[in-house]
């Protein structure tokens, strides 16, 4: 094969990338149902030769279940979206075309099967204390249009209030661990052994924040990604350096930041500070450093996009697999779904933006309906109004929202 | 009951399965079909179908035949389904030039349709296998059990398919993909 025949497939695996968006929802429902209905009257006719065979798989699990082992799909899977969207209050109608993918980074130290990230990656490079608690405090919606077109990214700072279910008001971050801890102990009075119980409770933890999220955005979440701080860390060493800019150096002992204003490649322990830094962001509170973690996304995009890697289903896979241990998707999200949404998330441009908050005292509310707007609604203009801090009158709500981030290359942040 | 508990609990896992996969199922028998949506149906019902009864078969040991990927499963089967139907139906239907009725409510791209039109013009089998190469990113030798052939015979359908939608599409992909 000439240079020429190379050329022409790799356009021909972006032809079917670009042209693959799914049916609208009523197809959708249609294949379901009567894929329903054909299986339920084959399964009527065979029905006796499937007692027989689940009688033989009955007696053959009882004595080999305790032999078989988790099969090899890349990632933990968690049936988080089939629980949460089972459960009333219904989840949002969903949206016509495209896709959308909830990324939440656990700012645990503990990777994905419960095994505790090592020690000298606790106390050196990833600069944390050892966390019993897991808070998620990146939260981001990333919708992928279908067939292409404007990605748009909204972050959702992690001090927002959602409905704790009991009347009362908590902060987003802390939806995760509490659903994950009151689960436990539910299970532990239940007698179960501690093995199950980290990973049942992160699994009621991942609905409860599922739940949250899409109430708080009133936009119905397709896929679900989790990675931890341990897994963030081997995504970067994997990608080997993340190009950010800063507009001026950023030093901080809290979250051991040290860099110089510029373009620049982060190591994975300089981006793990990066995206924590959060004393010296802005007004230092969490709302700035969203930017932060659009930045460091956006830089993730851009190396991808240089790399060939996008072009390398092969090398995009093998990215994968390192994350394997570290990284929690949802079941309904196929390897070969996500190699070919990852490119389209690239491939199109894109706008960062963060969920506006109105600020009631010191306690951040989401503006009604601003999530459904900016993810879905028309491009974002640039900044949107934010009253300057000196007009701050005490008592009166402010808006606060920091000014979109247009993926662009490497675009640089405070 | 714990069998009724039980059944109830994989037909609710199945639903979620079929309302995960059906969107990527269509596309896949849309290609295959050349771009006739309510054949494509027809198949991933099919196919879903297949699946529903086969279900069980997932929570067997893997040695007991545990259907280990059941996205990927469901797509060999889908393949299968439409090449069954293409064997059944040969004789008395010949490839045409014109697109079919389209079922599906939003418009087609522009790339979308002259995809499916290049890919409507050739062969079944070619069609198949450069649909599961190029849309579902299948090796050669995973493309080959898919379709019950040998890799060489999916190596020679490939280049050919290839030579033949290069004809058809030629610079206008490039400048379709590019937009």
């Amino acid at each position: 094969m000439d240079d020429g025949d190379g050329e022409f497939e790799v356009q021909l695996g972006a032809a079917f990338g670009q042209a693959g968006g799914g049916p609208g929802p009523e197809v959708t429902a249609r294949l379901v149902d009567g894929g329903l209905a054909i299986g339920r009257r084959r399964r009527a006719r065979r029905r006796r030769a499937v007692l027989l065979a689940s009688a033989l798989t009955a007696a053959v699990v009882v004595g080999a279940g305790a032999l078989t082992v988790p099969h090899g799909v890349p990632g933990q899977r968690s049936d988080v979206l089939d629980a949460a969207h089972s459960a009333s209050p219904p989840p949002p109608q969903p949206l016509e075309k495209g896709v959308t993918v909830l990324l939440v980074g656990l700012d645990s130290t503990v990777d994905a099967k419960g095994r505790p990230a090592p020690p000298e990656l606790v106390h050196g490079d990833l600069h944390a204390a050892v966390l019993e608690r897991n808070t998620t405090d990146t939260l981001m919606l990333v919708r992928i249009p279908a067939g292409g077109g404007e990605v748009r990214q909204l972050s959702i700072p992690r001090d927002v209030l959602v409905p704790d279910g009991h009347g009362g008001q908590v902060t987003i971050n802390s939806v995760y661990p509490t659903a994950e801890t009151a689960e436990r102990d539910r299970l532990r009075q239940e007698g179960l052994p501690e093995s199950e119980l980290l990973e049942r409770g992160r699994g009621a933890g991942r609905i409860a924040l599922l739940r949250a999220v899409e109430q708080l955005s009133e936009v119905p979440v397709d896929h679900y990604a989790e990675l931890s701080m341990a897994g963030f860390y081997r995504a970067a060493q994997a990608l080997g350096g993340v190009p950010v800019c800063l507009n001026r150096p950023a030093r901080d002992d809290w979250s051991g930041t040290d860099l110089p204003a510029g373009r620049q490649e982060l190591d994975p322990a300089q981006a793990l500070a990066f995206v924590r830094q959060r004393h010296g962001v802005g007004d230092g509170s969490d709302i700035q450093r969203t930017v932060r973690a659009q930045a460091l996304l956006a830089g993730v995009v851009a190396k991808l996009r240089s790399g060939g890697l996008l072009s390398d289903p092969q090398r995009l896979g093998r990215l994968y697999d390192a994350l394997s241990d570290q990284l929690v998707v949802d079941q309904g999200w196929s390897p070969v779904d996500f190699l070919r949404q990852v490119p389209a998330l690239a491939a199109g441009g894109g706008t960062a933006v963060t969920l506006p908050v109105t600020l009631d005292g010191i306690r951040p509310r989401a503006v009604p309906g601003a999530a459904k707007q900016l993810l879905t609604g028309p491009a974002p203009t640039a900044a949107v109004s934010s009253a300057p801090l000196g007009e701050r009158r005490p008592g009166a709500t402010v808006t606060l929202q920091p000014a979109p981030l247009v993926w662009d290359g490497v675009p640089c942040v405070n | 009951m714990a069998t009724a508990r039980r059944r109830a609990a994989l037909e609710e896992e199945f639903v979620a399965f079929a309302a995960a996969r059906s969107g990527q199922l269509y596309r896949s028998a849309y290609f295959l079909t050349g771009g006739d949506a309510h054949l494509s149906e027809d198949l991933v019902q099919e196919t879903l179908g297949q699946m529903y009864a086969q279900w069980h078969r997932l929570h067997r040991p893997s040695w007991a035949g545990r259907i280990d990927n059941p996205a990927g499963y469901a797509q060999t089967v889908l393949v299968r389904a439409y090449l069954t139907h293409q064997r059944r139906r040969s004789s008395s239907e010949r490839p045409s030039r014109a697109l079919p009725e389209v079922a599906e409510q939003a418009p087609d791209s522009a790339l979308r349709l002259t995809l499916v039109d290049a890919l409507s013009q050739l062969p079944p089998r070619d069609r198949a296998v450069v649909v599961l190469r190029y849309w579902e990113d299948r090796s050669v030798e995973e493309t080959a059990a898919m379709v019950k052939d040998s890799s060489a015979a999916v190596r020679t359908r490939c280049s050919r398919a290839l030579a033949k939608l290069r004809v058809l599409l030629g610079a206008e992909l490039a400048e379709l993909v590019a937009r």
